[in-house]
């Protein structure tokens, strides 16, 4: 799917009407537009997502004050009333859809709030030769406008086709897993199951207030039940709300980082590198710690059940032990004496010479012989046996406590390492804030608040996870004791019943949703360690990429270390770059991606790198660049020129409040 | 050897839905996602280092096939089997069941002393706590 044109109309900078045609050729699917800050590049995207979802979320995030008024400011002031509209032109291999959104603003007579009336909305799309078109006046009841947008590219994943370069590297910041999960959660569009999970709660909830006539037992019970589930529900939203939390004050950690880095006085740039260092160095003790802790507890269970029961090996292996020196040794293995008797029995004659037959006393005296000739053969074949396994059992007792002690050293010594990185870390701090210049000064401090707010927001959310866990077994045991009073009353067998089908269809789409993601998440994987090794220059150096079931991302270097935290920014950008494409190429869909300044965050050589291997990604896909000329320097140009096909430079007339769309070149 | 295939070991229900449940999937837990084998065998130790025994009542329930225990595991449930006997005649194939009874009774005692250890609010370790109830074996064994 590819965008053949764009009109505007009065649209913010865009003063009258413009109209933008894009290069669709499949071989020369880049489009560059170029401006500087201000000249509207943004907008463009903005506009594409108000014509198509009604909303401008890049504006949201970033500028709410902006979001006012979208009709251009001069024309509004001039007129007093104007029309502002967006038209959209999309298809395979020719326009097969139409999509535009009108409104009119005019001046308010009474605040500086400008008002809005006759919003209207069209959409049109081609069925054999002929367009078939739709309309309505209503914002809110434009079903058919949203059914087609969203079989193109569904609201909720549009953030992966279209989005803002500069934003990209919050995805690979520490501590990011959960945006991570979030945007494969998105892509799996699972929400859509977690919806029937939530309906069927409810269901739950409501079929259980229904009872008529039920014990005053089973409406307390219900009524628990009800209390546990709202609680349930809060604990969700605060662990939300800390994990938000979390990311935001990582966030601005990173950016102090980030500043501190910059520095030039002093030795605060090795300070913060020697940080970075540690800070990677501590985050892989602890993985070795948790991985000893692992060690300690499964060399513990498989030891100590031996040693409580090291009493019984010993008496057991006694015993067997008197029994082997109180048998006189057999000149005949027993299984031999068990098959010379028998054949005795079977000649009915004994190598004497005497007669066996049936019922005679001779014959009964060696079919007793027989007899316990097969019990003692049958003991002593699993006394042998287990002679030699107790006594290794035994002697694997006596290692147990060096074994232990050696463990708990290993253990002790990565604690005792982590806290050594910990004393220099706030050693670091110390010196960072005696630094004699107020910056650096309040940056640190602002930088251990942060760390604080981190630190606190961790701890009340691994608190609060194990408060939903306590709910949670609270809510199986009422929901057990609920199930059981309803069994009591035979009234009540239909709704136990439905209620039952709730719990099983519950349980099948969490099972369902935890396939999807896994399965999700392995492709995503897959897709960005593909990307990501076609797309970098210095393909020798890395060998994996990983998403882990806790979704943090890490990159695998040829030497089999990780090594997200090293990676250059270009690198980083890399990266993300990489893993958008994956998440679009999951999706199924497939839509045009605008990228808004691309290479905004990179500078010098990593950029040209970048340029050179921006031809190659999404080599399918129409791909627009929303780009400033800081960034599209002409080695950037010329190692992208291979698959540009237009491109257009956006210049502003700041007195007129207006954008002009230029075409400046094209099949460069 | 092994045990036979069709052997089966059994826990009460309500146990295994409460004691085991919580001791398997407890993030307090020390044996949080350990085979329900490896805690079987964890209460079935306690409870005979404790000398406490309890035949099962109630709802049984199926935890796991004996034929899943190693050889090592299997001559421990067959030692204090041989022990409590006082006999070795407990070895041969038709005491099987006798063997794995003993061991359930055991482990029924034993896994509601383990749920106290971890989870009785006693504070500090609970693995170590059960390493100093043996220190006395531990002294005995370096000898």
């Amino acid at each position: 799917m590819k965008i053949y044109e764009i009109e505007l109309e009065n649209y913010r900078q865009y003063r009258g009407n413009h109209i933008i045609r894009l290069s669709t050729d499949n071989t020369h699917n880049l489009n560059i537009i170029l401006g500087p800050n201000g000249a509207g590049k943004t907008n463009l995207l903005n506009a594409i997502d108000w014509c198509l979802y009604g909303d401008e979320p890049s504006l949201e995030k970033t500028r709410p004050e902006l979001q006012q008024c979208i009709a251009n400011e001069k024309e509004l002031s001039e007129k007093g009333n104007v029309i502002v509209r967006v038209k959209i032109l999309m298809g395979n291999e020719q326009p097969e859809y139409s999509f535009e959104r009108t409104i009119r603003i005019s001046k308010s007579s009474i605040d500086a709030h400008p008002e809005e009336h006759e919003k209207s909305w069209y959409v049109a799309y081609l069925e054999g030769n002929n367009w078939k078109s739709y309309n309505g006046s209503d914002w809110n009841n434009m079903t058919l406008f949203n059914n087609i947008v969203s079989d193109i590219l569904p609201r909720g994943i549009r953030s992966f086709f279209f989005f803002d370069g500069e934003r990209l590297d919050d995805f690979f910041r520490r501590g990011m897993e959960h945006e991570v999960k979030k945007a494969i959660i998105k892509v799996c569009q699972i929400e859509l199951l977690d919806r029937c999970i939530h309906h069927l709660t409810d269901k739950s909830a409501e079929l259980r207030k229904g009872i008529r006539g039920a014990s005053s037992e089973i409406e307390d019970i219900s009524k628990a039940i009800d209390l546990l589930t709202q609680s349930k529900r809060e604990l969700v939203e605060k662990i939300e709300n800390l994990s938000k939390k979390i990311t935001e004050a990582e966030k601005n950690k990173e950016d102090i980082d980030d500043k501190l880095r910059k520095f030039t006085k002093f030795d605060v740039p090795e300070l913060q590198k020697e940080r970075d260092r540690l800070e990677i160095e501590i985050k892989k003790i602890d993985d070795k710690i948790k991985d000893k802790e692992n060690e300690i507890r499964r060399h513990f269970a498989s030891g100590i059940i031996f040693i409580l029961g090291f009493s019984a090996l010993k008496s057991a292996y006694e015993m067997i032990d008197q029994r082997k020196k109180g048998i006189k040794q057999p000149r005949i293995p027993p299984d031999i004496r068990e098959k010379f008797l028998k054949d005795l029995l079977t000649c009915h004659q004994c190598i004497c010479g005497t007669e066996l037959s049936e019922g005679s006393p001779q014959r009964e005296s060696i079919e007793k012989l027989l007899n316990s000739v097969k019990f003692t053969s049958k003991i002593s074949d699993s006394a042998d046996e287990g002679y030699y396994k107790i006594a290794n059992i035994l002697e694997k007792c006596k290692k147990f406590k060096s074994e232990r002690v050696e463990l708990e050293k290993e253990y002790q010594d990565l604690c005792d390492d982590r806290k050594k990185k910990d004393q220099r870390l706030k050693e670091i701090s110390e010196r960072l804030k005696g630094m004699p210049v107020d910056e650096i000064q309040s940056l640190e401090s602002l930088r251990d608040s942060f760390e604080d707010e981190i630190r606190k927001c961790i701890a009340e959310r691994a608190q609060k996870e194990l408060q939903i866990k306590t709910v949670e077994e609270k809510i199986k045991m009422k929901n057990a004791e609920f199930k059981k009073e309803l069994e009591k009353d035979k009234k009540q067998k239909k709704l136990r019943l439905k209620l039952e089908l709730c719990d099983k269809s519950i349980k099948a789409l969490n099972g369902i949703k935890e396939k999807v993601a896994k399965e999700l998440r392995e492709r995503v994987e897959q897709k960005t360690k593909e990307y990501f090794l076609n797309l970098h220059w210095k393909k020798e150096v890395f060998k994996d990429v990983k998403i882990d079931e806790n979704y943090e991302i890490s990159i695998i270097n040829n030497l089999g270390t990780e090594c997200l935290g090293t990676l250059s920014a270009g690198e980083r950008q890399i990266l993300a770059l990489s893993f958008m494409a994956a998440l679009s190429s999951v999706s199924g869909f497939e839509a045009p991606v605008i990228i808004d300044t691309p290479l905004g965050r990179i500078s010098g050589k990593p950029k040209e790198k970048i340029a050179r291997s921006l031809p190659k990604y999404l080599e399918n896909s129409q791909l627009t660049l929303l780009i400033t000329d800081q960034e599209y320097t002409p080695t950037v140009r010329n190692n992208m020129k291979e698959r540009i096909g237009k491109e257009f430079e956006l210049r502003y007339d700041e007195e007129e409040v207006n954008t002009e769309i230029v075409e400046i070149g094209g099949d460069v | 050897m092994g045990f036979s295939p069709e052997a089966v070991i059994h826990v009460e229900k309500k146990k295994r839905d409460g004691e085991y449940e919580e001791i398997h999937r407890s993030p307090r837990s020390p044996f949080r996602s350990m085979l329900l084998k490896d805690i079987f065998l964890v209460a079935m130790m306690i409870g005979y280092h404790k000398k406490a025994r309890e035949p099962l009542k109630g709802t049984f329930h199926d935890l796991f096939r004996a034929s899943t225990f190693n050889s090592e595991e299997e001559w421990l449930l067959k030692s204090i089997a041989i022990t409590e006997k006082r006999n070795l005649d407990v070895l041969l194939d038709e005491n099987e069941k006798e063997i794995l009874k003993i061991a359930e009774e055991y482990a029924n005692a034993g896994i509601l002393i383990l749920h106290d250890i971890i989870f009785g609010g006693t504070p500090g370790d609970p693995l170590k706590r059960i390493e100093s109830s043996v220190k006395d074996i531990l002294n005995e064994i370096r000898k």
